[in-house]
Parts: structure tokens; sequence; C-alpha cells
């Protein structure tokens, strides 16, 4: 288990190491002076800025200055706001906002979708065949719907319903508990329909297997049957799952974040984007793939933990 | 009527007995092919059929329509801004005064074109990197299969994003993006089924008459790998067209006046606060509408192709 571990970390170094390279080289083989655009600046304090930022060195220098930054957690200056660090923009001191407010939106979207998906598909799964059977139909095309309706139509129209029409929740905004209700819905729905769907095929297929119908005829209650015997080994797909979970939860908190004006990097990263500020966008491109890899290791290793069936 | 209709039907039984017994019929020994027997079984499918037909009533209301339309998707208005859904616009006009009705028609052109143009992109590269690692095996198919799961790791939207910020908002690497970021499913599909086949007993008779491995990867395998490929172009043309939606909604898309819908749903969200509700609406219902449509094929399809597998 441990050296499996030590293995699976190993793989991470490589591909943490290719995200940096492949990202760096694409913003430093673009041709053009990221000061070219500005008013026209003396050549001397052109000259003092390429120093700043190491412009005027070769490539591969740039690099080991970039990757030596980078493993002492600096992750370099903007260009837009200039000599303004990276650092403080994603990590700003005492306010809210920035990555952890990401992180923050992340994490209550993913235990979202986790709670949401394991029940709907518990419900979804138990009355199919039976008479309840309507159930299962309702919520198998309420998945079909969710999957296929974007984020991107269902961010604006929650707002138009329940912030506009209703004035249930405030349309933006960050910080009290009903600011979060909209935001961490929406992010997590089409998620919640994944999951639902994953789990119900597994859970149907659990729910059939001999040592459940051994259960059965135990005496054992529907609920204390399920909870007891039945989830744990339906669950294994959903764990796999988590990770690609992740990375769009990731993608999506971009857009929600700017519906919802939610000051996270999700949001800055579009500023940089539309700024074309290359630093941020690289330095905020490397913080979200450490995010997604880190968490494809944990949930890899969880996997190993869960599943008795895998040794390593 | 119904003695009629029996007696019609022996009649029939016994012209197409006559037929087969002197061996002139021809339908009555035609062999049905995969393909057509798949077809048969989309056919029942009544979600699917009628998302065919919506599907293609979009595709033809996107090209036709505008022609017949008095405006154009940026021809301007000041006088007759945030005007409602009326008689002279049908689907209102937004904060310039221009036609919603074209502007949704115009952007649906641009959003599909991304969707399929990336979706073949993403199919051509699926489909060779997929076709040669399954059939080649061995070192080849370790190292392709190790760069499609590197890559698989990676949040590619992000990527997507930097390549746009680097390049500015450019057409055609908006393809480039959208099918660098699609073609791995692919791959690993192609790959998955093409080490099926290469087992199976035609593949064998092939090498035997000598047949070269290009030619058997491009006539055989290839071929046969044509119903899964279809299946994985429906589903793929929607994922294309929701990544094209996303950057564009972020601003990073197709530049204006020229849009497509995620630029219009992005501009319907801005004005949402003051309950300008057709500006979001529409565009979104043309959307939704379209990747259910996709969807729903896709799965039709899927099951027709592989009745076994039944969801």
């Amino acid at each position: 288990m441990f050296s499996y571990i030590l293995r699976r970390l190993g793989g991470v170094i490589p591909t943490l190491f290719a995200v940096v390279l492949i990202s760096f080289l694409m913003v430093h083989m673009t041709p053009g002076d990221p000061f070219a655009t500005e008013r026209a600046l003396p050549p001397e304090v052109l000259k003092q800025l390429h120093h700043q930022y190491h412009l005027d060195l070769p490539l591969w220098q740039q690099f080991l200055y970039y990757l030596d930054d980078l493993i002492h957690g600096n992750l370099g200056y903007s260009l837009k706001y200039q000599g303004q660090s990276i650092n403080h923009l994603v990590f700003p001191t005492g306010s809210q906002g920035g990555f952890w407010v990401s992180v923050q939106l992340g994490t209550f979207s993913i235990i979202i979708a986790g709670i949401g998906g394991i029940i709907l598909d518990i419900f979804s799964a138990l009355t199919k065949d039976t008479l309840a059977d309507f159930i299962d139909h309702v919520i198998s095309v309420f998945c079909m719907l969710v999957i296929s309706t974007p984020i991107v139509v269902t961010a604006p129209l929650s707002v138009l319903v329940f912030a506009v029409f209703l004035h249930w929740f405030p349309a933006g905004g960050w910080g009290t508990l009903s600011d979060l209700v909209l935001p961490v819905i929406i992010l997590s729905l089409p998620y919640i329909a994944v999951i639902t769907q994953i789990a119900r095929s597994s859970l149907i297929e659990i729910m059939g297997s001999p040592f459940i119908r051994t259960a059965k005829a135990k005496g054992l209650s529907m609920p204390r049957l399920v909870w007891r015997h039945a989830l744990k080994p339906a669950m294994m797909p959903v764990v796999s799952l988590l990770g690609p979970t992740v990375a769009g939860i990731l993608t999506g908190s971009v857009v929600i974040e700017r519906v919802f004006t939610i000051p996270g990097i999700g949001i800055q990263m579009v500023q940089g984007a539309t700024n074309r500020d290359y630093n941020l966008v690289l330095a905020l491109v490397i913080i979200y793939s450490l995010l997604v890899i880190v968490f494809n290791l944990l949930v890899d290793i969880i996997y190993a933990f869960l599943d008795p069936k895998i040794r390593y | 009527m119904e003695k009629s209709f029996t007696l019609r039907q022996k009649k029939k039984n016994a012209y197409f007995l006559e037929k087969v017994a002197t061996n002139s019929y021809e339908g009555a020994f035609k062999g049905r092919s995969l393909y057509y027997d798949a077809w048969l079984r989309f056919k029942k499918n009544r979600i699917a059929k009628f998302s065919l037909v919506v599907l293609g009533l979009i595709i033809v209301m996107m090209i036709v329509l505008p022609w017949f339309s008095p405006y154009t998707y940026a021809q301007q208005n000041l006088l007759e801004v945030y005007q409602s859904p009326s008689a002279k616009h049908w689907f209102g006009t937004d904060s310039l005064g221009r036609d919603i009705f074209t502007r949704v028609m115009i952007g649906g052109r641009i959003t599909l074109e991304i969707g399929f143009v990336a979706t073949l992109v993403s199919v051509v590269i699926g489909t060779l990197v997929g076709a040669t690692a399954g059939f080649l095996g061995g070192n080849v198919d370790n190292i392709l299969m190790r760069i499609v799961d590197v890559l698989y790791g990676l949040p590619f939207m992000f990527f997507a994003i930097l390549l746009v910020t680097l390049f500015g908002r450019n057409f055609i690497l908006i393809f480039i993006a959208i099918g660098a970021v699609v073609w791995l499913d692919m791959a690993r599909v192609v790959r998955g089924q093409t080490m099926g086949l290469k087992n199976r007993q035609f593949i064998e008779a092939a090498h035997v008459c000598g047949v070269k491995e290009r030619v058997i990867i491009t006539r055989h395998i290839i071929r046969n790998l044509i119903g899964i490929i279809a299946v994985y172009i429906t589903l793929t043309v929607p994922g294309s067209i929701m990544i094209a939606v996303f950057l564009s909604f972020l601003g990073l898309g197709i530049q204006p006046p020229m849009t497509d819908w995620g630029g219009l749903i992005s501009d319907g969200a801005q004005v949402i606060a003051f309950n300008y509700w057709w500006l979001l609406l529409i565009p979104s219902s043309f959307l939704t509408v379209t990747l259910l449509c996709f969807n729903f094929v896709g799965n039709g399809l899927r099951d027709a192709l592989d009745p076994r597998e039944q969801h």
C-alpha cells in the first residue's frame, strides 16, 4: 500500500512538470513583446522591465528561473498590474477572495453533488420495476435534462428565476450562507445527474446479487439493507468518477464566479485572459492543474483503500 | 372488412411464395446488413426519431431563415432597443436594437459549425491514434495511451483559455482548442474496439492473403469501427458545442458583432436584472433543445448498434 502511494506520487511529478513546461513554452514561444502595447516606454525603462521579468535571458534559463520561483512558492509578477505579485492577487491577505473562495465553492459543490447523487440514485434504483416506478422515470428524465443543459444556461436562468422574479436568494456576492445556495446547487447539478446515473446502474446490479438476497432472507429491513450492505460496493464506480467530476466542477466554477460575481480565481483567470495578462493566466493554469492532479491522486489512493479486490 | 383484408393478405402471400419458389423475387433472399438492422431498431426508438426530426428542422431553420429576414445580424437601430418579442421583431431586440431572431439564427450557424468542425478534427485524430495503438499494440500502444492518460488528467479547458489568451480570439484557434480537448475519448473507445476486432478471423484471413497492414487498418478495421464512431460523433458534437459556448460566454470566443449562442446568452445574462427575459431565454432554449436532441439521437444510435447493452 505504502509503496503504491509512493509510486503514484512519483507519477504526479512528471505530469506536473509537463504541465509547467507545456504552458510555459506556449506563453514564451508567442511572438510579441508583452510591454509593446503599453505607452511607448523609454528604452532604458523597457530594458529594466525586461531584466526584472528575466526576459533578456535565453529561454531555458527563463524556464529554470520560473521553476525555481515556483518551487519557492513564488508565482511571478502580473503584467497588467505592473509590479504586483501574483501571489498577492491569488492569496490576498486578510480580505475575502482569491484561491480559498474558489476552493470553498468547489468543495461545497462536490459534497452536494455526492450527497445529492447518492440520495437520488437510491430512490431511482429501489423504485425501478415496482409500483412506484414513476419515481425512477422522473429521476431518469431529470438526469438527461440536466446533463444536456450547460451551466452557461442554468446559472443565468437560476438568477432570473430565484433572484429577479422570486427574490428568494441574492443575485450575487459572497460571504453569507444565502449567497452560497444558488452557485453551489447550480455548479453541482450536472454532477448530481452523472453520479445518479452511474450509481443507479451499479446499485441495481448489486441489489440483484446473491449476498443481498441472503440478507433479505435473513429479514433485514430495507433501509438497513441498503445502508449496511448495498451502498458501499455500489459506490465504487462513483469514487472513480470523482476525478473527472472535480475537473468539471473547477471548470464550471469559472462561469459560476462570473455570473454570481464571486471573487475567486476563476474571475481573475477570465480577466487575465481578456487583458492578455500571460503571467497571471499561466500561474492560474498551473494552480488549477495542481488542484486536479492532487485530487486525482487522492481519489486513486482512496479507491485502493476501499476496494478489497485491489492489492498492491 | 376483415375478410377482404385476409383475402388480400392471402393473395399477397401466394404471390410471394410463387416468386420465391421460382427464385425470381430478389427481396425474399436479400440479406440484411448490420447497419440496416440497426436502422430498423433506431426507428423503433420514438424519442430518438423525434429528436432527429427536431435537429433536422433546427439545422434547416439556421440555414434558410436568415435569407428571408429583413434585418442583418449586425444592423443596429438605436430607436428600437430592448423591444420585447412582437410581430416586427419575433424574438425582440437587444441593447443596440439588433434583431434577436436574425442573431439567433446566425449565431446558431456558427455554434453548429464549430460543433461539427471540432468533432471532425477530433474524429480524425482520435480514430488514427486509437486504431494505430489498438492495432499495433506493444510499445506503440503503451506510449500513445500513456500520453492520452497524462492529457486526460489535465484540466484542458484552462489550456484552451491560455491558448485564447496568447493568440487572441481566432476562429480557427477555437476549433483547434476544442478539437484538442475532445479527441481523447474517441481515441480510447476506438482503441478498445480495434483490440477486439484485430483477433477476429476475417482479419487473420486478410493477413494470410497478404494484405498490407496499412490497408487492413483503413479498409477492414476502420470500416468496422464506423458504427461506434457514428455514436461518438453524435455524442461529441454536443460536447464540442458546450465548450464553444463556454468560451464565448466568458467573452473568449467569437468576436462581436459576429456572435454565437454562447455570446447571445452572455449578452442576455448581463441585463438579467432588468427583466429582459427574452435575451436570455430564447438563445438558451435553442441551445438546450439542440444539445438534448443530439444526446437522445446519440443514445438511440448506441442502443441500436449494440442491442445487448440496453440502458
